[in-house]
């Protein structure tokens, strides 16, 4: 039950998109309505970041400077640059993962009870706020963090010129070095995966980093559940967006735009299914699993089975 | 066919005093003392089932269920894997009754349990006890310090032999329970003063007397 075997995997994404499937109002309407929460708050977040700075004459000219050293940043070298988005970055995909987390809420209750409601979303999002909203600044730390430490680690023993190695030449541009990009594609499948009992344990309860360490110990314990699933679900992903990617390419070199009517209506039946389908089946699947998993088994003692109810013959006290 | 996973065995206690003001309070709201005191200390439920009896949608159950996880009032005894795939569940409480401390829910609830006290007290003249309003106070504190003692006795563990008391079945074990406690009340000196103030003040207000 809690080991992977390509059926159990097979149950999951079955089980979990028959859920997904069965609740798709509730979850179109919740994806909409925390999406435009999200939007709202992210401008939210950039408003507090930048109309200070645009607001004061002062303000306005340490921006003026700010906004000029980007221009030394770009030529000090990628690691300075990326260490900048990294840092701005943080706050703005903060609202991202509070919305995604609260729709694990929701997967929570189909898990648990079979149902959930679109308004449901929002007691999840409004209860579980910070908890979420420091679970998704974790796991962009988790999978960006240790790439950050190696760029910033190998420019200050090599220099700026470490960089080039892991970009190659192709003609005037210049593309990841395939070493670089494979080991890139592990981490991140191979961080997220560990990451994926993150948010259920959160809604479980779990503190930020009880929820990590939780999710990184059962990672490592039911690797092959946990690692299968997630894998399972992204090559489902890939499955649906390969087409695109395969059939586009010849059609654009060819300049056959008509032929690529049926090719747009897929990209959008595809994109609904990926928003409003798949999307919630991961975090049903994944909520699923974390609760086969922390369902302890060791040492079983029968429970009261068979226990003759009936009224009682001594009285209150 | 369900397939399951049995939790280790908790040891549900027999009888708790909550004398913590924040849990009382959590227990103040309806559906949380509904879930505890009419369900989860009789036999475990999932969140499905609570919420077919309570009529509250499953999401609002299981925020209150964690609510009440959070503190210990209320533990998962179980998990099971329905055919149709769901992952059930079952959630007991961490006692077979539950009663509150009555001071610290004077405490939490101030007017309110003070009122509700009182009315207890008037209450009693249906049965022909009519306590003065002058001597209500009175009568109060009499009570609540009876009630105190009796929680105080009631919630010692007076069991020796935890693993046999597990085997019995509940009604036997619920009576079991009811004597031995009713036994320990009456061991006690300090508690058998209480109660005989307490009878006294009873019967120098029945009517006739």
């Amino acid at each position: 039950m809690k080991n992977a075997s390509f059926q159990t995997l097979l149950d999951d994404l079955k089980i979990s998109i028959r859920f997904a499937l069965k609740n798709v109002i509730s979850y179109v309407l919740a994806i909409i309505g925390v999406f435009l929460v999200t939007i709202i708050l992210i401008a939210v977040v950039a408003a507090f970041v930048f109309i200070p700075i645009l607001l004061s004459p002062e303000s306005l000219q340490a921006f003026t400077v700010w906004a000029e050293s980007l221009d030394g940043w770009f030529s000090a070298g990628g690691a300075t640059v990326a260490t900048g988005i990294f840092l701005i970055a943080l706050p703005f995909v903060a609202p991202f993962f509070v919305a995604s987390g609260a729709l694990f809420g929701m997967a929570r209750e189909i898990v648990e009870s079979e149902g959930t409601s679109a308004e449901g979303v929002f007691t999840w999002y409004k209860k579980k706020f910070f908890s979420l909203a420091g679970g998704g600044i974790m796991l962009f730390l988790f999978i960006l963090g240790p790439v950050m430490l190696v760029i910033l680690g190998g420019v200050a023993l090599f220099g700026d010129e470490i960089l080039n190695v892991a970009f190659i030449g192709t003609g005037t541009t210049s593309a990841m070095n395939p070493l670089i990009s494979a080991l890139g594609v592990i981490w991140v499948v191979l961080s997220t995966g560990l990451m994926t009992m993150l948010f259920p344990a959160i809604i479980d309860g779990f503190s930020v980093v009880e929820a990590t360490k939780k999710s990184i110990r059962m990672g490592i314990q039911y690797f092959d559940r946990v690692l299968g699933v997630w894998l399972s679900y992204i090559l489902l992903i890939l499955a649906l967006v390969a087409p695109l990617f395969i059939l586009a390419v010849p059609f654009m070199w060819d300049a056959a735009f008509l032929a690529m009517v049926p090719l747009g209506i897929y990209a959008v039946v595809m994109f609904l299914f990926l928003a409003f389908v798949l999307f919630p089946a991961v975090s049903i699947g994944l909520t699923r699993v974390y609760m086969i998993l922390t369902a302890d088994d060791e040492d079983l003692i029968p429970l009261e089975d068979g226990d003759e109810g009936g009224p009682s013959f001594i009285g209150g006290l | 066919m369900m397939s399951g996973s049995k939790k280790r065995k908790r040891r549900i206690k027999d009888m708790e005093v909550i004398e913590d003001k924040k849990l009382i309070k959590l227990l103040m709201e309806p559906t949380r003392a509904k879930i505890v005191f009419d369900y989860l200390v009789k036999d475990s439920m999932t969140v499905k089932q609570l919420s077919e009896v309570t009529g509250k949608n499953p999401g609002t159950i299981l925020h209150h269920i964690q609510k009440l996880k959070e503190v210990g009032l209320v533990f998962e005894e179980r998990t099971e894997t329905t055919q149709t795939g769901i992952v059930q569940r079952y959630y007991r409480a961490s006692a077979r009754e539950f009663r509150m401390g009555i001071s610290e829910m004077v405490q939490a609830t101030g007017d309110d349990t003070t009122k509700r006290l009182k009315s207890i007290i008037r209450s009693l003249s249906v049965y022909g006890i009519d306590v003065p309003e002058d001597q209500v106070e009175q009568a109060m504190e009499l009570m609540m310090a009876l009630i105190n003692r009796e929680n105080e006795l009631s919630s010692r563990n007076l069991i020796v032999n935890e693993e046999d008391y597990d085997n019995l079945s509940s009604s036997i074990r619920g009576d079991a329970s009811r004597i031995m406690r009713r036994f320990a009340l009456e061991e006690d000196s300090h508690y058998r003063d209480l109660r005989s103030k307490w009878h006294a003040f009873l019967r120098s207000h029945r009517k006739g007397v």
